[in-house]
């Protein structure tokens, strides 16, 4: 059985901030499932990432709060909560670490195959092409 | 029992590092291990328990060292021709060693009723074997891969039984299992029962589950040959025997037909198929080892219809027919190899006439297909003989057709490599060819003293298989001296004997009296006037049985069944090769996180 | 002192950077000076460690006990040994930066900090994939690991905005007792995460990409290593924090991907690649076990994770110097690459026999016939690959384009580790309780929620 769906959409379409984290990551996704380019199917966990990000502010924000910042003039107690909020400082900063090792890699695949286009590149087996049997049938051998 | 089994382990490793030395130490040590375990054996009284490594898993069952001793004059024999065969190989160590471990693992297997050191046991014998087939012939490769997943459909089987015996009983140990398997459902029953005969009908070459034999006996080292077919096969038949008889089978399932019980008919008709399939295939074949391959399918299928009988006579006969087989099949086996030794060749149409110069390997020949095919006064007649008076007096005739034209085939197949082989005209190229070294002439002459006196003194052996049919409360075969009785007669096998040797005296008196004939070389034929460029194509021996075999040439084939099986599997993980592409693996892996998160089960 | 497994890789990993070689030469020494305080702590398993002395539901906690001082030890000894065997040193300073993570994520009791080191785990994993010029699997498994961490991350917030806390125990705790249900659904979420990294289809289709183009480093390190860390975090997490079992369509998927993966195995003519799609049978076989929920299972399962890295560390350390080997001229190789395989598939006298046979059994006590039938009919396939694969390289002629017969073996390091791996196999196989034991006491702690409750709670806090 599934779960109720339609009722899983009704309570995130009812909360307006959700609905920029929600596009995003259906941004992403259909993205990382359509695009025939390396570099865009990157973007596109970028966007993800993003996207998942922001939805995690979303949960720590308690309307009508103030920022987290003391100050003189804050009132103490009246804030959203600040430790979503620190989460996704390290969440962020892990997403550039793997934003930046993908964009290398593809620099070095790029580098290898003078394309990032999925239908031009074709897995390179040549290496791997002397480790392979040959008279590798089904048969019973007569 | 203990020491025996360690004896062979380590015996493994010394026979590998000496081997490194002297190659032929190898084949030396094993022999001394058999030897020393025959009398060993010989005088531990059956029943007996011991422990193994402090665990108390060993127990010597009748039947165990009947079928113990056996193993032991096979690989006797067997390593008595290795000492000067084992010159032909490249990796005489590894060799060694590996017919060693296999022996101890087939004792193993012999000498225990605990089903987890028995798997443990069957396992180790498998894969020792599995190593040394493909040894000689680099073509063996494939036929030991079908070789180790045909044993392993029969062995899992065999270990999914055992563990839901496990289950329900808490123990391991046959015998207690045995005493208490009336209690669980039927179904359960059937499940348990058919799991654990799929070991030995997969190891014995049992329809449908014979088609590794034919590579494996064709193509594995010339003399490894006779141990497999001469005893790996049996160990099959053992557990056959073993379970059939140490189950209460006649009173688990019901009586069906000629006072049979339902399972007994289902494996006495696998019995049937399997003559009938061993012996039409074997008839077709032009390579000698796998000729003798089908037809060691269909001598498993005597033995299981003799087994699946469980009664006085039939059961008898097919333990007494392990017995004969395996013999015979080693000493048919050994003279091959004797043959591939000196000509190196296993096509029966490329040779022809070696009967002048290799006599000893011819007559050893000759006493193994008379035995196999069962003719007095050899000991295949008898065991033949025994299975067949059960069935008449059963009145199961549809079984004796086939048993009867399994006979009548045993006949023509086995006459096809003494034909091409042996009689006829000698080929120019094989003019030199000399008889193999006296080592190797030692056990096929013993073979042969083996199956003619226990063809007219089957004491000792009838000695044996009644003590394993009154241990599991079978009535027991009935004899005096060589007077074999059954509820139909009885058969003398002196008398027999005696008739044979006078009629054989009578025979050799004729031939010697009566001028010879003349002798002419292969060239010297009638041509027509024509010139022959190649005289092997006039070799008589070439498509030999083709009035036979095109009667049933277009027959459906279960080989290429599995093989056709098999690529359907590899098609599939083809399938899985293709989700593993950039492409689809981007759907499934969304796909499986919709199915995870949203599906909240079944 | 625990805190310096985590340290001093850490440390010495970034105060490396410019001097390559000198991390090379450093690297087996930390693992070695890991291997020694662990078992310097060993008296003292079954404590918390609180970090910056906050208390523990608010400040960060490590968690040391016997489970924990047994993987880490397994981890850290595998790590020695790929640091003796590695030679590229351009992966000395990624090797440094995983161990240290891997430390964490076993030592960790904080559901964001177990996030943080399972993504540094995952881009050390990218760096190190590249090898043998690999950088198109890597992508493939950055992408796939790039976007299953976001679950993760997702559930450990759920479990810090449901349980008001980060803290394994007390968010958990928090969120059994008011709704299990939500528990639930963030064990689904961190589930999803963990099954890239353990290779169940259809979350482990990077495997054959990556450990399957001829590098000795990934497969190993991957395979051996990261792949048992995170099985110590799938059973804490779905055993000890949970008294539910997951939906059982991750039973089931999981069982597919068993089947299928040996299927895809034997379809390959690739030796690595065979060994790939292997791999992630047998850690379906793992998850699966793990998934039953129950202990007799859990401790086999663990007695077959180890002997199964075992062996996988041999068979790809193999694979990955020598390709398809002619084994005549490497005979030591050979036989530790037959005695290997033979225990991937369970041959009696080897430890995986003991691992599929103390499965089997536990898995009849329960009565549970399907994953039973799975395990045999997998090892049925598994059987006749493997076997292809041996008699392939010890019996095939191959030969070089002059015409004679290969004639490569091991390096002297590689073939010490890879028999001496072979023969601790052998002697589990002849005495397989001393294994055993240490997986039932695993088994039993790690079923023990109670226990790691009462260490945070008896040390206060809340």
């Amino acid at each position: 059985m599934l779960y109720d769906l339609s009722e899983m959409f009704r309570e995130a379409l009812s909360v307006p901030y959700y609905y920029l984290p929600l596009f995003l990551v259906s941004v992403g996704i259909y993205g990382i499932v359509s695009q025939r380019n390396l570099f865009k199917q990157l973007v596109s966990l970028g966007l993800i990432d993003t996207g998942v990000n922001i939805l995690i502010i979303s949960l720590g924000y308690i309307q009508g709060m103030e920022a987290p910042i003391y100050s003189a003039v804050t009132p103490i107690a009246k804030f959203v909560d600040p430790l979503p909020q620190a989460l996704v400082l390290t969440a962020i900063v892990i997403g550039v670490g793997v934003l930046g090792l993908g964009a290398t890699l593809l620099i070095k695949i790029h580098e290898r195959y003078g394309t990032l286009e999925l239908d031009e590149l074709k897995f390179s087996k040549e290496h791997q092409r002397w480790q392979e049997i040959m008279d590798d049938e089904g048969d019973v051998g007569v | 029992m203990q020491n025996i089994l360690l004896v062979a382990i380590i015996g493994s490793v010394a026979g590998y590092l000496l081997s490194l030395f002297y190659r032929r130490l190898g084949p030396i040590i094993l022999l001394l291990i058999s030897l020393y375990a025959f009398a060993m054996l010989w005088e531990i009284p059956s029943n007996t328990a011991e422990n193994f490594l402090g665990y108390d898993v060993l127990y010597l069952t009748t039947l165990g060292k009947y079928f113990a001793l056996l193993s032991l004059i096979v690989f006797s024999a067997y390593a008595i021709f290795n000492i000067v065969w084992i010159e032909t190989l490249k990796t005489p160590h590894a060799f060694n060693a590996l017919s060693i471990l296999t022996l101890a693992g087939t004792l193993g297997v012999f000498f225990t009723t605990n089903l987890v050191v028995l798997y443990i046991f069957w396992e180790l014998t498998v894969f020792a074997s599995l190593f040394i087939v493909p040894m000689s012939k680099s073509e063996a490769k494939r036929a030991a891969v079908w070789y180790v997943t045909i044993t392993a459909i029969g062995s899992f089987a065999f270990l999914f039984a055992t563990f839901l015996l496990y289950s329900k009983f808490y123990t391991f140990d046959l015998v207690e299992i045995s005493r208490n398997l009336s209690q669980l459902p039927k179904p359960t029953i059937w499940l348990v029962v058919c799991s654990m005969l799929t070991a030995g009908i997969a190891k014995s070459g049992v329809f449908p589950l014979h088609v590794w034999l034919r590579n494996v006996h064709g193509k594995a080292p010339d003399t490894f040959s006779a141990v497999l077919s001469g005893q790996l096969v049996k160990m099959g038949s053992y557990l056959i025997a073993l379970l059939l008889s140490i189950f209460p089978v006649t009173t688990l399932f019901p009586h069906f037909y000629g006072g049979v019980n339902i399972l007994s008919y289902i494996l006495i008709w696998l019995g049937n198929v399997s003559i009938l399939v061993g012996t039409l295939m074997a008839i077709k074949q032009n390579d000698m080892k796998m000729l003798i391959a089908f037809s060691t399918v269909a001598n498993s299928g005597y033995i299981l219809i003799g087994l699946a009988l469980l009664d006085q006579v039939g059961f008898a006969g097919g333990l007494f027919h392990v017995f004969n087989h395996a013999i015979a099949a080693t000493m048919i086996f050994l003279s091959f190899a004797a043959v591939v030794y000196r000509t190196g060749t296993t096509k029966i149409d490329e040779l022809g006439g070696l009967i002048h110069r290799m006599p000893v390997t011819f007559i050893t020949y000759l006493v193994g297909i008379i035995s196999l095919a069962g003719i007095p006064p050899t000991s295949g007649f008898i065991s033949k003989w025994m299975i067949f008076q059960s069935l008449v007096s059963r009145g199961m005739f549809v079984t004796e057709i086939f048993v009867f034209v399994g006979s009548i085939g045993s006949f023509l197949y086995v006459f096809r490599p003494l034909a091409g082989v042996f009689l006829g005209q000698l080929k120019s190229k094989y003019k030199d060819v000399r008889e193999v070294p006296i080592i190797m002439q030692i056990p096929m002459i013993l073979l042969v003293l083996v199956t003619v006196f226990f063809g007219v003194f089957p004491g000792q052996v009838l000695e044996f298989i009644v003590g394993a049919q009154k241990e599991f409360g079978i009535d027991a075969f009935q004899y005096e001296g060589t007077k074999l009785i059954t509820s139909m007669g009885y058969w003398d096998t002196w008398i027999v004997f005696v008739m044979f040797a006078v009629g054989f005296l009578i025979a050799a008196v004729l031939y010697l009296i009566t001028p010879k004939g003349k002798k002419i070389p292969l060239e010297d034929q009638y041509t027509s006037g024509e010139f022959l460029h190649n005289f092997d194509l006039y070799h008589y021996a070439s498509r030999f049985y083709a009035f036979l075999e095109r009667e049933y040439g277009d027959h459906p084939s279960l080989e290429n069944l599995y093989a056709s099986l098999v690529n359907a599997l590899k098609s599939l993980g083809k399938g899985i090769d293709y989700l593993v592409s950039r492409t689809a693996s981007a759907y499934v892996f969304w796909l499986g996180v919709i199915l995870l998160l949203l599906w909240k089960g079944w | 002192m625990i805190t310096l497994l985590i340290a001093v890789p850490l440390a010495l990993a970034f105060a490396t950077i410019p001097l390559r070689k000198l991390a090379r030469l450093i690297l087996p020494v930390v693992v070695l000076a890991n291997l020694v305080i662990l078992f310097a702590l060993k008296p003292h398993v079954g404590k918390i460690i609180e970090l910056g002395s906050w208390p523990a539901v608010y400040g960060i906690t490590l968690f040391f006990d016997e489970v924990a001082f047994y993987f880490l030890s397994f981890v850290n000894m595998m790590f020695l040994v790929i640091s003796l065997i590695t030679r590229d040193e351009r992966f000395s300073i990624p090797l440094l930066v995983m161990n240290a993570a891997l430390n964490g994520l076993i030592l960790t009791a904080d559901f964001f900090n177990s996030f943080v080191f399972l993504e540094i785990i995952a881009i050390t994993s990218y760096i190190i994939s590249t090898d043998k010029d690999n950088a198109l699997g890597s992508f493939k498994y950055l992408i796939f690991g790039g976007v299953a961490s976001i679950f993760y991350l997702i559930g450990a917030v759920f479990m810090y905005v449901q349980g008001g806390t980060l803290n394994m125990a007390y968010s958990s705790y928090i969120i059994g007792m008011s709704n299990p249900e939500l528990m639930k659904t963030a064990l689904v979420l961190f589930a999803i995460t963990l099954l890239v990294e353990l290779k169940v289809l259809p979350f482990g289709l990077w495997v054959p990409d990556v450990y399957g183009n001829g590098s000795a480093l990934t497969p190993v390190v991957l395979g051996s290593v990261v792949s048992t860390a995170t099985v110590y975090l799938f059973s804490r997490l779905s055993l000890t924090f949970v008294d539910e079992h997951l939906p059982p369509v991750f039973y089931y998927t999981v069982l597919a991907s068993i089947v299928l993966s040996q299927l895809g195995a034997l379809y390959q003519k690739n030796l690595g690649r065979t060994l790939a799609f292997a791999s992630m049978a047998s850690m379906s076989t793992v998850v699966a076990s793990l998934l039953t929920r129950q202990e007799s299972v859990v401790s086999t399962a663990l007695f077959y994770l180890f002997t199964d890295a075992l062996a996988k560390f041999v068979l790809f350390t193999v694979y990955g110097n020598l390709g398809v080997a002619n084994f005549r001229n490497a005979k030591t190789t050979g036989i530790a690459f037959t005695f290997s395989s033979l225990s991937l598939v369970g041959v009696p006298i080897f430890a995986g026999f003991w691992g599929k046979y103390y499965l089997l059994k536990a898995l009849f006590e329960q009565e549970n016939y399907v994953l039973a039938i799975v395990v045999l009919v997998s090892t049925l396939i598994e059987l006749a690959y493997v076997t292809k694969w041996n008699i392939e390289q010890w019996f095939a002629k191959k030969e070089t384009t002059k015409g004679e017969i290969e004639n490569i073996d091991l390096p002297f390091v590689q073939k010490l580790f890879v028999l001496l791996s072979a023969l601790i196999l052998l002697v589990i196989g002849l005495f397989p309780q001393l294994l055993l034991d240490k997986t039932n006491l695993l088994a039993e702690k790690l079923f023990d929620f109670q226990l790691y409750r009462d260490i945070f709670f008896g040390k206060g806090g809340m």
